[in-house]
């Protein structure tokens, strides 16, 4: 079920594999209202799983739990700590932020601190209210500022940075926190397609280096361009688990959105590519079935 | 260091300016002479005890009127920074001040409340002045938190500043209330409101300092807290940050801070709102630096503020509530107008 990918240079070649995060039975929503049920999913260390679904299919529910930000309403959500995997309601939450980092699709930054004191942030979990960052948290926040190439824009203010800069200083900052695991909302919403590009390759290099990956994401080709797993979201339950070509198909898709496309082959990539097919448009002659 | 000769250069100024005007010189031999030893007017004859005599009157105009009344505003304003600061970082956005939010109005509620009872000793009037004003201020703020926080999904700054309007003008409406019904304290707490520093005294010092005091110390607790807390309470969350013990502390802190002003001077605007503005142009965004600085300029600021007061209609002293306003307001116009209507940017 959980395909494990071998990366090139295995950091924490013990890890490999092992989940690093478990749902098992998993309900999660608010307060009255469920908005996932009966959720099974392994998250393995390097890996990319894209969680696909429609708008409100609870893509950033299922994050918010995993990560221990919202309560499971019935079911488990665990997260691999030094003592095993741990029921994640039950780990400290300064703990909890070494184990699994977040992006947000929606952060704006309230003041023009520089880039750089804006990753060290990060490094909160391991300094907490009164410490400041020591040797071990520099190095974390140079390794990141590293692994996100953006060492010529530390010194900016974070304000006046692009969405794709920004977005890349986002994820710095988790990096930053030193985690297994990093849960992304929507990476690639809002930029442009070389800005996405950029951002997906990031995410399959550090799923190289060991990191377990989860993204959300809207656009069904870039989930198959980066992902080894898709997880499929729709009314209320997780649809559908697995490789791209199993889980993206025309049905499934129809069923899940209830939009009509094509799903056919890359030209050039061993990727599958989803071609939209609406009803307001007329296909060409003779390309009618 | 800039921080520190800025304070003795304000503080240097305001001790100068007044109904009897001084030269810096007078003022410095003024300070000397007590803290060196005694120096009466006792001495030599002619024109050195001519001079001796107008030293002695600098002296005791310096140390008995002066000295603590002007210490009194610095402390008044640094903690007035200091709460703004915090409140800025809460809310993140560069407009919240205690005045702005009814934070103030909330403890001057108090205060009224408390002058209005007519506790003759002393010790105890002054605890329950102190003690209602931060009841109130806390109440002020976390009411107007509550209401921003539930309504400014969309235009943050538009609901936090309608919502400290509104709780202000509350507050404001009850203390007329109570001043109308109790008209024998109507002249004094009126003069009290409007904020000012004339005839404060050493006891007064004393009395604002422990409070202020502590206020600074736990805004300085939460200097990195509310650094993680500028990227949203939710990235803040899943950073490690127990987010609702770092709002419980910013309201209770800068609720500390208002009311040590308040209960010092009366309600003074806009040095809650300028303090934090001038440190951040000083020493950047970053809380570890911007709360010491935005105390040392709201001290800086209130202080100037007194002296202009005692000097511009003299030997009439201004409010200096009426000061800070007519400089601050147009300040805070002028910010207002640089921000979207997001809240955004500035």
């Amino acid at each position: 079920m959980s395909r494990a990918r071998p990366a090139a240079a295995p950091p924490r070649a013990s890890m490999l594999g092992a989940a690093l995060c478990s749902a098992r039975g998993l309900s999660c929503g608010y307060l009255g209202r469920t908005v996932l049920a009966g959720v099974d999913l392994d998250i393995a260390a390097g890996e990319v799983l894209a969680v696909i679904g429609p708008n409100g299919s609870g893509k950033t529910t299922l994050f918010r739990t995993l990560a221990g930000e919202l309560a499971p309403i019935d079911g488990q959500a665990s997260l691999r700590s030094p003592r095993g995997l741990v029921p994640v309601m039950d780990i400290p939450r300064r703990e909890r932020a070494g184990l699994v980092g977040r992006v947000l699709q929606s952060e704006r930054p309230s003041w023009p601190a520089s880039v750089r004191s804006y990753i060290e942030a990060g490094t909160f979990a391991s300094t907490g209210w009164f410490g400041s960052p020591g040797a071990w948290e520099r190095r974390a926040v140079e390794e990141a500022i590293e692994a996100t190439e953006l060492g010529p824009l530390a010194a900016r203010p974070v304000t006046e940075l692009s969405g794709g800069e920004f977005r890349r200083v986002l994820v710095a900052r988790a990096l930053a926190q030193k985690p297994a695991l990093l849960l992304l909302d929507e990476p690639a919403s809002d930029l442009d397609i070389a800005r996405q590009m950029d951002i997906l390759g990031l995410l399959r290099s550090l799923a190289g280096s060991g990191v377990g990956v989860a993204l959300s994401v809207h656009d069904l080709n870039l989930a198959a361009l980066v992902a080894d797993r898709v997880a499929l979201l729709s009314r209320g339950r997780l649809a559908a688990l697995g490789p791209p070509r199993e889980v993206i198909t025309a049905e499934a898709v129809a069923s899940a959105y209830g939009a009509s496309v094509i799903v056919g082959d890359h030209p050039v990539l061993d990727l599958l590519q989803v071609v939209n097919l609406p009803a307001w448009l007329k296909p060409k002659e003779g390309k009618c079935d | 260091m800039a921080a520190a000769l800025l304070f003795a250069a304000a503080l240097l100024a305001s001790l100068c300016f007044g109904a009897a005007p001084l030269t810096p010189g007078q003022v410095v031999r003024a300070l000397l002479s007590r803290l060196g030893g005694a120096a009466g007017p006792a001495g030599a004859s002619g024109a050195a005890q001519d001079s001796a005599a107008r030293d002695f009157v600098a002296a005791t105009i310096v140390w008995e009127l002066r000295l603590a009344r002007t210490l009194l505003a610095g402390v008044a304003g640094a903690a007035l920074g200091a709460a703004g600061a915090v409140l800025q970082g809460l809310f993140r956005n560069p407009l919240a001040d205690p005045y702005a939010l009814g934070v103030s109005s909330g403890a001057a509620l108090g205060a009224v409340a408390a002058l209005s009872l007519g506790i003759a000793s002393p010790v105890a009037a002054v605890t329950a002045l102190q003690g209602l004003s931060f009841a109130g201020a806390l109440g002020a703020a976390a009411l107007v938190y509550g209401i921003a926080r539930a309504s400014g999904r969309r235009a943050p700054t538009a609901a936090l500043l309608l919502a400290g309007a509104a709780v202000g003008s509350f507050l404001g409406a009850t203390v007329s209330l109570i001043m109308t019904l109790r008209q024998r304290d109507l002249q004094r707490v009126f003069f009290w409101l409007l904020g000012g520093f004339g005839g404060k005294s050493w006891g007064d010092l004393a009395a604002a300092l422990p409070a202020a005091a502590f206020a600074l110390l736990v805004s300085m607790i939460l200097a990195r807290p509310l650094d993680i807390l500028g990227s949203g309470e939710e990235a803040a969350s899943s950073l490690g940050l127990d987010v609702a013990r770092t709002r419980a502390l910013a309201v209770a802190a800068s609720s500390l801070g208002t009311a040590a002003a308040v209960s010092a001077g009366g309600v003074i605007g806009f040095v809650g709102l300028l303090g934090p503005h001038f440190a951040r142009l000083l020493v950047g965004p970053g809380h570890r630096r911007l709360i010491p600085a935005s105390a040392a300029a709201g001290a800086v600021l209130l202080m100037i503020a007194d002296a202009a007061a005692r000097s511009i209609a003299a030997p009439i002293e201004l409010p200096v509530g009426v000061v800070t306003a007519i400089l601050g307001a147009p300040l805070f116009l002028w910010l207002l107008s640089r921000r979207g209507p997001e809240g955004q940017g500035a």
